[in-house]
C-alpha cells in the first residue's frame, strides 16, 4: 500500500484539499466518452454531482493540490509564499492511487488537479502530468481529468497536459491588468490571456493531427475564474471580459468567485462577508448571454456600472423594457419567448414544439415548466392576457416583484445547470 | 458491521445461511437478463429487460418516455397506458402539445421525475468493497430503478465485480464485464474489507475540507440532496463525523 501511515495521509489530505477548495470550478458536463471494455471509467455528458458539502456548493471532483508549495505572494491566495502554512505535497503514485479508490466506489466523477509553484511552472506541471499518466496508465482510469494549467508553464507542459486531460484551465483571478497587478504582482494579464489563447491553438492542433489524442485531448474545453469584490473593479467590466473570453477565447466556462477575506494585507479591501448576491448576479448575467442572446451591454443601464442586486438581471431588464411586453406566446420568435422573465431555454423550446402540434392555453404553461407567478404580466395568449392581471398598468410591478424575492423563483435562470 | 453501513443493512434479514465461498452467496436466478453488446444489435438497452413486450406496442417516439413511466409508482400502469395509447400520441412533441390531457400530462410528468431521481442515483449510489473483492451498493427508491443503474455502472466499472442491491424490493442484480445477472441473496453480505473503512474515512475528511465556512448555507445543501439520499451516504453520518473532527483535532488541523 502506498499510503504508508493513515494520520500522515489524513493530514496530507486535509491541506491539500483546503488550499483548492477555492476554485469554483466543479462541472464535468460537455464531455461524453463511452466506456471501453478493460477500461475503468467513462465521461458522463450531462455530468454527475455525487455530493453537496454544507456550503451548498455541489462535489462532483475529487478538488486537490499537487503541492502548497508556492513561489508567488498573490494577496488573495492562501497558499501565498508569505503565509506561514504548512507545506505538503502528494507523490504522484499516492495521489493516482486516491483518486482510483475513491472513484470506483462511485464518491467521485473524476480528478482536479491544480498546484502551487513549486520550483517552476514546468516542473510542477510535470508531477501533474505524471499523476495523470499513472491513472490513464496503470489504473486503465478514463473518467474525468480537469488540469491547471500554471502560469508560466512552457508550450511543451501545456501540450502535455492537454493530451491527457478532459478540461484544462488557468485562472485569470482578476479581470483588469492593474488590479491583477496589485494583488499578484508575479503574474501578467496579458502573458495570461495570451496563454488561453496558445492552449486553444495547442489543443487544435493536436486534435486535427494526431488520432491517438482524440480519446482525450482536452475535449471539454477551457474554463477560467475570476474574483469578485477583492478589488475595485466593477460588474460591466467583468461581463465585457467573460463576454471577449466565451466569444473570442472560445472558453466554454467563467466562474465567478466572491471574494473571501484568507489574509491580512493592506492591498486588500476590508470586508465582513464575501459578495455572495452579487456573485450570484454575475452567474445570472453570464448565463443570459450564454443562453438567452443577451448582450453585455443589454444588462446595464445608460451610465451604471454595476448590476442590481434586488433583482434578477433579466427581470432587471424586463421593467426597463416594458414596450417590449406582452409577448404573444402563440406566435413570438424564440429569442423573443426568451425574454420572458419566468422562462428559460427548456420551456421556451417546450413552448415552440407545443403550439406546432396543437393548441396552448395559460395552463399548459404552467405544466411545460414556465414560472406564471413570473411570467403572467409579461405575456399574451391569442391577443388575451392571463386573467387577474391589468396590462395597462403595469408600471407598479416593481414593488409587486419586490414582495417575491426568494430566489427560488427565479429557478428558470439556472434551469439549465438543473437540467 | 460497522457503523458506515448499519444505517443500509441493520434492519435487514440477511441471517441464514452463510456460506463461506463468496460466490456461493448469490445465485443466478436468469441467465443472463441483459447482454450488453454496446448497441452492436442496434436496440436501444432500455428495450431489453422487463417490458420489451410491452415496448414494442409503444411508437418509437415515445419509447423512452414510457419506459421512464412504466419504472414510476403509479398504480394500474398498464392500464393508464393502454389509455394513453388511444390517443394517437407518436412523439414527444404532441406529448408536449397535449399536456392539458391528464392522462399525457400524468406520464409526461412521472416519466420526468423517474428520469431525475435515476440520475440522481448515479451520482450518489455509493459501493463498497466487500471481502472476495466485489463492490456492493444498496439503495431503495420509489421506483423500479436498478436496470437502469446497473447499465450505468456496468459500463462505467466494467472492469468490475459489481453487486447492486434494491433494499425496499429485495431485488438484486450482479454485473460483470457488461453482463446484468438477476440474482437472490441468501445468507449475509460479506463484511467489508480493511481498505474500504480506510477510503470511507478519507473521504468524509475531503467531504468536510471542501467546504467554506464563510459560505456555509446548508438549506442550499438540503435542497440539493434531499434528506431521503443522505441517509444513505457515509458522509453524512454524525457520528463518523464526530470521529474525522477529533482525529483531525489531535493532528492540531482545525
Amino acid at each position: 500500500m502506498l499510503i504508508k501511515s493513515s494520520s500522515d495521509s489524513f493530514q496530507k489530505l486535509l491541506i491539500l484539499t483546503q488550499g483548492a477548495r477555492y476554485d469554483v470550478s466543479c462541472a464535468t458536463s460537455g464531455v461524453d466518452r463511452k466506456a471501453l471494455r478493460g477500461k475503468l471509467g467513462n465521461a458522463h455528458l450531462p455530468g454527475l454531482c455525487h455530493s453537496w458539502s454544507s456550503d451548498g456548493r455541489c462535489i462532483s471532483l475529487l478538488k486537490t493540490l499537487m503541492t502548497n508549495e508556492c513561489v508567488n505572494n498573490c494577496a488573495y491566495c492562501i497558499n501565498r509564499c508569505k503565509n506561514d502554512v504548512q507545506r505538503t505535497a502528494f507523490v504522484p503514485d499516492e495521489l493516482a492511487r486516491l483518486t482510483y479508490e475513491f472513484y470506483r466506489r462511485n464518491f467521485i466523477e473524476g480528478l482536479f488537479l491544480s498546484s502551487g509553484i513549486e520550483w517552476d511552472a514546468d516542473r510542477t506541471m510535470e508531477k501533474m502530468v505524471n499523476t495523470a499518466k499513472i491513472l490513464r496508465e496503470r489504473y486503465g482510469f478514463y473518467g474525468y481529468i480537469h488540469m491547471k494549467i500554471l502560469p508560466g508553464a512552457s508550450d511543451n507542459a501545456v501540450e502535455e497536459a492537454i493530451k491527457i486531460a478532459d478540461r484544462v484551465s488557468i485562472n485569470l483571478e482578476l479581470p483588469t491588468q492593474e488590479s491583477l497587478k496589485k494583488l499578484a504582482p508575479q503574474k501578467d494579464f496579458s502573458q495570461m490571456l495570451l496563454t488561453i489563447c496558445r492552449i486553444n491553438k495547442i489543443r487544435e492542433d493536436l486534435l486535427s493531427w494526431s488520432s491517438s489524442l482524440r480519446i482525450f485531448g482536452a475535449k471539454g474545453g477551457q474554463s477560467t475564474q475570476i474574483i469578485i469584490g477583492a478589488t475595485p473593479d466593477t460588474d460591466r467590466q467583468i461581463l465585457t471580459l467573460s463576454d471577449y473570453l466565451y466569444s473570442k477565447l472560445k472558453l466554454k466556462r467563467v466562474y465567478y468567485s466572491a471574494y473571501i477575506p484568507i489574509n491580512h494585507d493592506e492591498s486588500l479591501p476590508p470586508i465582513a462577508k464575501p459578495p455572495l448576491v452579487r456573485e450570484h448576479r454575475l452567474y445570472q448575467a453570464d448565463w443570459l448571454i450564454r443562453f438567452y442572446g443577451f448582450r453585455v451591454e443589454e444588462l446595464f443601464e445608460e451610465g451604471k456600472q454595476n448590476l442590481s442586486e434586488r433583482f434578477d438581471p433579466k427581470l432587471v431588464w424586463a421593467l426597463r423594457n416594458l414596450d417590449f411586453f406582452p409577448v404573444e406566446i402563440t406566435k413570438a420568435s424564440l429569442s423573443e419567448i426568451l425574454r420572458v422573465p419566468g422562462i428559460g431555454p427548456i420551456s421556451a423550446r417546450r413552448i415552440i414544439k407545443a403550439r406546432r402540434n396543437g393548441y396552448i392555453s395559460f395552463e399548459d404553461l404552467e405544466k411545460l415548466g414556465v414560472v406564471m407567478k413570473r411570467a403572467k404580466y409579461f405575456i399574451t395568449i391569442r391577443g388575451k392576457v392571463y386573467q387577474g392581471v391589468d396590462s395597462n398598468n403595469l408600471s407598479n410591478l416593481e414593488s409587486i416583484f419586490s414582495g417575491v424575492r426568494s430566489l427560488g423563483d427565479e429557478r428558470d435562470l439556472f434551469e439549465y445547470a438543473l437540467g | 458491521m460497522n457503523e458506515i453501513c448499519s444505517n443500509t443493512l441493520s434492519d435487514r434479514k440477511y441471517s441464514a445461511g452463510l456460506s463461506s465461498v463468496p460466490d456461493d452467496r448469490f445465485e443466478s436466478k436468469d441467465k443472463s437478463l441483459c447482454r450488453n453488446n454496446s448497441g452492436v444489435e442496434g436496440c436501444a438497452w432500455w428495450e431489453k429487460d422487463d417490458f420489451q413486450s410491452i415496448l414494442e406496442c409503444v411508437p418509437i417516439g415515445i419509447r423512452e418516455i414510457v419506459y421512464y413511466f412504466l419504472l414510476s409508482d403509479v398504480k394500474d400502469k398498464k392500464t393508464i397506458l393502454e389509455e394513453f395509447l388511444k390517443c394517437g400520441i407518436d412523439s414527444e412533441n404532441k406529448i408536449l402539445a397535449n399536456v392539458h390531457n391528464p392522462l399525457v400530462y400524468q406520464i409526461f410528468r412521472k416519466a420526468r421525475s423517474v428520469r431525475r431521481q435515476i440520475h440522481k442515483w448515479k451520482g450518489v449510489l455509493r459501493f463498497k468493497e466487500i471481502e472476495g473483492g466485489y463492490l456492493y451498493a444498496s439503495f431503495s427508491s420509489e421506483f423500479d430503478i436498478i436496470y437502469p443503474l446497473a447499465k450505468h455502472f456496468g459500463e462505467r466499472f466494467n472492469t468490475e465485480r459489481l453487486l447492486i442491491h434494491d433494499l425496499g424490493r429485495d431485488k438484486a442484480v450482479y454485473v460483470e464485464s457488461g453482463s446484468i445477472y438477476h440474482i437472490e441473496f441468501f445468507g449475509m453480505i460479506p463484511p467489508e474489507s480493511d481498505a474500504e473503512k480506510f477510503f470511507c474515512r478519507l473521504w468524509k475528511l475531503y467531504f468536510n475540507s471542501v467546504s467554506i465556512e464563510e459560505r456555509k448555507n446548508e438549506g442550499l445543501q438540503n435542497r440539493c440532496l434531499p434528506r431521503k439520499f443522505q441517509n444513505w451516504l457515509c458522509e453524512f453520518s454524525n457520528n463518523e463525523l464526530k470521529r474525522i473532527r477529533n482525529t483531525a483535532q489531535q493532528l492540531e488541523l482545525f
